[in-house]
């Protein structure tokens, strides 16, 4: 380590010097506030190096008097909030010339970066940076592009705050893990205002509404300015990570408290004086603060990574098919899905089968008493993680409860599809929704599979990053993905190189989910359903699918929205056995055995067609017919998850995702979700086992070898980092919040079970 | 801690929305502080507001939720809708723009809260009227064709902004009394509070030692 106020001039200098700084910033008094200006210009100064580009004149650009054709709207923006900075020296004060260096400064960042633009918390993060840097526009800005570019994730400020509402559900993962006992005393508040009938629970999660703000503003409007500063020189030095650790550091301190309030109204009252006393500054000391946010846990924060690349695939983006079951009756309410927090917490519960999903068995409530390492050691412990492979085969409740809750959705699925098919004049092509299979009983060999020599489970989600979201195929039904071109081309790419099963070698590092053939005993018509989905593209599809259909929905009535769904579902009387099998690289649709489909989905004309065999069919003009169902449908939209060891010759489906709208949407282009051949093949080498009594499919050689979760290891990823942040670019996200309560009830029936 | 029985009977949870910059902080702040906050700093994210108020002679705390106007926000804003009592739905009537986005806050309100959410249109800066951008009778008319509740207000001067605040929870007290809200249900953004609280480790499993104060 060298020390010194700037680095030196050497290959391997500013990481030494960085490396140096590190240290300084963590100790007692940190980095001395002289210094501070110097530390935080040498390292953006870094960046802007490593960017390799002409700076002056990006700065003549950014600063430049004349207006660019974009500044209008940014400006008005920019001016709206300048009086509006809140709790820095910038504020209050008529000082004319101050917003104006303010203003000067955000508009250079919104034309450095349009795409972030202007966000408003920004005055405030830059009114702090002037602040520091004495001032000088051109130094704020350029940490401004170090700080928001480079140290804080991608999206904390712009598509839709994807990543800032990642960070949010993250979040509230490590609270569970750090302070158990907070975090269930929230969730106990959270969910007793929960709505009787339906279970379904109102409250978002109690900490989103300061975490959201914290993090936006990197905490300069809740903590008083000598801790913020030092805060800002542990994120620059060490990361985004920081966020999190201080935020885990407030909630310590405040926890005490926090315990005693009886309801969530209370505690949002008790969290207003907090929050005001926490700003005057009296209720922290500086260096025991800074002391809590490092000894919190070791760096980097375990599983912090795993965390975050799950929620950034699994976040549910806010829907309104909770919409359309308005519209059904009282009779059928409770089967039906009555609210979007339930399908969120299915989801949370499927993901709590996963190892390495929550946290530490101890209770330790107060961080203080977790030093530094007691976390790392606890996971990285090779004995660690046997109780998670233990629970994982204990969790036959679990499962069943799974179970339960796909026969409910099968149920709803039959109601509405029987409900459609009554409402709807019958048109030629529509007979298609007219459900064969009678009773509910249809899904029931999801688990007689585990006969011993029935089928083999093919896991393909090992790390705790699992994303689960899917569309299920319902009863006779197929859904077709909308998919992006680029997204398509690279299915493509890939489906001609990997059949589905020697796929399943490349999918066991990711998570994926997988699943299911199960064949009908009490109907003529048996059905087997596969489904297989790597949670990834899948999410980020959908992601982006919804994004557009919630911009469009946003202006127009729903009923017409509902006509732009554009979501298929074929059903097909005639055949004795449906696989439907989509998966992130290749999406398919397979009727019977031997039969394939190629479903073509056109934004205007949308043509499905199923060759069964020799025949061909093709449905059109389905979209009236079909999109009120489908968005209806929701419940029926499905995701399945395999696990392993009780079931290991099973497979199994859970939980049921409404991605209805997801699937709405195309991107402006057609585009063909085609099956290669290889895959056609592996296809019905799999189904071939189905026939019609209840054996499950399929063995797998990838399976056996993929049993052993090694959940630290880092989930597979279809894309390279810089394809996945350009689609992330490209679209907004509308973000749902977990309310992920039941992960830690259902870990705690896990415990027990293990210990027992 | 207050763990005696509340002295109110009911908690009336409100949201308002409305484009940035319309004045939502400051209605939210003038209602519950009774002052005008000329330089109120905007809202990142959601920020919440109480006040008692009493109505046929019952006290209700309005738990009011305010929220960012920027568009970025809305994903982040729409889970707070949920189960809302109320909605003040915001616009200046000095912006026509932020008029004409009120259809589609409107799609919002609607598609997220329950049938039964009062919507409220209020007007807000009716003190600029030199600057007026949208008419009265206008409004009036988007808002009766919506079925709206529609007042103008000016959170500078606190002109008939209690009236909003109020008319929103006689309304909703008024559905409570017919019985088209139905109390138990948690959409409904009604609690109706017991004489003592619940305590709340009745239920909750031992709770944890470290984090217990009491």
């Amino acid at each position: 380590m060298r020390f010194s106020i700037e680095p030196l001039q050497s290959d391997n200098a500013f990481d030494q010097w960085k490396d140096a700084m590190k240290a300084v910033a963590r100790l007692p008094m940190g980095i001395p506030g002289d210094f501070r200006k110097k530390v935080w210009l040498s390292l953006a100064d870094n960046h802007i190096k490593d960017l390799r580009i002409d700076w002056e004149k990006t700065v003549r650009f950014a600063f430049n008097e004349k207006s660019n054709p974009d500044d209008n709207k940014l400006g008005l923006q920019i001016v709206k909030d300048l009086h509006r900075t809140g709790c820095t020296s910038f504020s209050g004060h008529d000082n004319e010339e101050d917003r104006a260096v303010l203003k000067r400064v955000l508009l250079a960042y919104a034309r450095w970066n349009k795409r972030v633009g202007y966000c408003q918390g920004f005055n405030i993060i830059a009114a702090l940076l002037l602040d520091v840097m004495d001032r000088k526009e051109d130094d704020a800005l350029k940490v401004m592009v170090y700080l928001i570019d480079h140290v804080l994730p991608e999206s904390y400020f712009a598509n839709n705050l994807r990543a800032l509402s990642v960070d949010m559900a993250v979040f509230r993962d490590l609270l569970r893990m750090t302070l158990p006992g907070l975090a269930k005393h929230l969730d106990y508040l959270q969910h007793a205002a929960q709505d009787q009938t339906t279970g379904a629970c109102y409250e978002p999660p109690l900490t989103n509404v300061f975490t959201m703000q914290w993090f936006l503003t990197l905490f300069a409007t809740c903590l008083p300015k000598n801790i913020v500063l030092r805060v800002m020189d542990s994120i620059l030095l060490e990361g985004s990570e920081i966020l999190l650790r201080t935020a885990l550091t407030i909630w310590g301190k405040l926890a005490r408290r926090i315990m005693n309030v009886p309801s969530a109204d209370e505690f949002y009252t008790l969290m207003g004086d907090l929050s005001a006393e926490m700003m005057q500054g009296n209720l922290f000391n500086v260096d025991s603060f800074i002391k809590s946010i490092y000894s919190i846990a070791p760096f980097p924060f375990p599983n912090l990574i795993d965390l975050r690349e799950k929620y950034t695939y699994n976040i549910r983006p806010f829907t309104n098919t909770a919409n359309g079951n308005k519209k059904q009756s009282r009779a059928t309410k409770n089967v039906l899905y009555s609210d979007d927090d339930e399908l969120d917490e299915d989801d949370i519960e499927a993901i709590s089968c996963f190892p390495g999903m929550e946290g530490q068995s101890g209770t330790e409530a107060d961080i203080s008493s977790v030093g530094p390492g007691a976390f790392g050691a606890s996971v990285d412990s090779q004995g660690h993680r046997i109780p998670y492979m233990e629970r994982m085969s204990t969790d036959i409740h679990a499962l069943k409860k799974q179970y339960e809750t796909l026969r409910l959705r099968q149920r709803q699925a039959h109601i509405i599809i029987a409900g459609a098919s009554v409402r709807k004049t019958p048109k030629p092509k529509a007979v298609v929704f007219v459900p064969k299979i009678e009773t509910p009983t249809a899904m029931n060999h999801l688990f007689i599979g585990k006969l011993p020599s029935g089928g083999k489970n093919r896991i393909i989600a090992d790390g705790p990053t699992i994303a689960p979201i899917s569309t299920r195929s319902s009863l006779l039904s197929k859904q077709v993905y909308a998919v992006t071109k680029a997204e398509n081309r690279h299915r493509r790419d890939s489906s001609r190189n990997n059949s589905v099963n020697s796929n399943s070698d490349t999918l066991s590092s990711a998570a994926s989910v997988e699943t299911v053939q199960d064949t009908s005993k009490t109907d003529n018509s048996p059905i087997s359903e596969k489904v297989e989905e790597s949670s990834k593209t899948t999410e980020s599809e959908t992601s982006q699918c919804i994004t557009k259909d919630e911009n469009s929905l946003s202006n127009t009535e729903t009923k017409k929205d509902w006509s732009t769904v554009s979501l298929h579902t074929v059903g097909l009387d005639n055949s004795d056995s449906d696989s439907v099998k989509s998966e992130d690289e290749v999406r398919s649709c397979s009727v019977d055995t031997n039969e394939e489909s190629t479903a073509e989905h056109k934004p205007t004309e949308e043509v499905i067609k199923i060759n069964s065999g020799d025949r061909s069919k093709s449905y059109k003009d389905l979209r009236s017919n079909q999109s009120e169902m489908a968005l209806e449908n929701g419940g029926a939209n499905g995701l399945i998850l395999s696990s392993d060891v009780p079931y290991r010759k099973s497979k199994h489906t859970m939980m049921l995702q409404s991605y209805t709208r997801s699937v709405n949407m195309v991107e402006g282009d057609s585009y063909v979700t085609k099956y290669s051949h290889s895959s056609n093949n592996s296809t019905r080498k799999n189904s071939s086992h189905v026939p019609s009594t209840s054996q499950h499919p399929t063995p797998d050689s990838g399976s056996d070898t993929s049993l052993s979760p090694s959940y630290k290891s880092k989930p597979f990823n279809p894309f390279p980092t810089k394809h996945i942040n350009q689609n992330r670019a490209k679209t907004g996200l509308k973000l749902g919040l977990y309310s992920a309560s039941t992960l830690s009830q259902l870990d705690n029936k896990f415990k027990k079970k293990t210990l027992s | 801690m207050a763990a005696g029985p509340y002295n109110y009977s009911y908690i009336f949870k409100y949201i308002i929305i409305g484009d940035m910059g319309v004045g939502k902080s400051c209605l939210l702040h003038q209602f519950t502080e009774k002052k005008f906050m000329a330089d109120c700093p905007h809202t990142i994210g959601v920020e919440f507001g109480t006040r008692i108020i009493e109505v046929a002679g019952q006290k209700i705390k309005l738990q009011i939720w305010d929220t960012a106007g920027q568009e970025r926000f809305r994903a982040v804003t729409r889970s707070y809708y949920r189960g809302a009592a109320g909605a003040l739905m915001v616009y200046d009537i000095t912006r026509r723009s932020t008029y004409n986005h009120l259809s589609s806050w409107l799609t919002d309100a609607r598609n997220l809260t329950n049938p039964n959410t009062v919507i409220f249109l209020i007007g807000n800066k009716c003190d600029l009227d030199a600057q007026r951008d949208v008419t009265f009778e206008e409004a009036k008319q988007f808002a009766d064709e919506n079925g709206l509740m529609f007042l103008e207000c000016s959170a500078k001067t606190g002109e008939n902004v209690e009236d909003a605040f109020l008319d929103t929870a006689k309304k909703i007290y008024q559905n409570i009394q017919d019985g088209s809200l139905d109390l138990n249900a948690a959409e409904s953004g009604v609690q109706h509070k017991p004489a003592t609280p619940r305590n709340p480790l009745n239920t909750d499993q031992t709770p944890n030692k470290e984090g217990c104060a009491c």
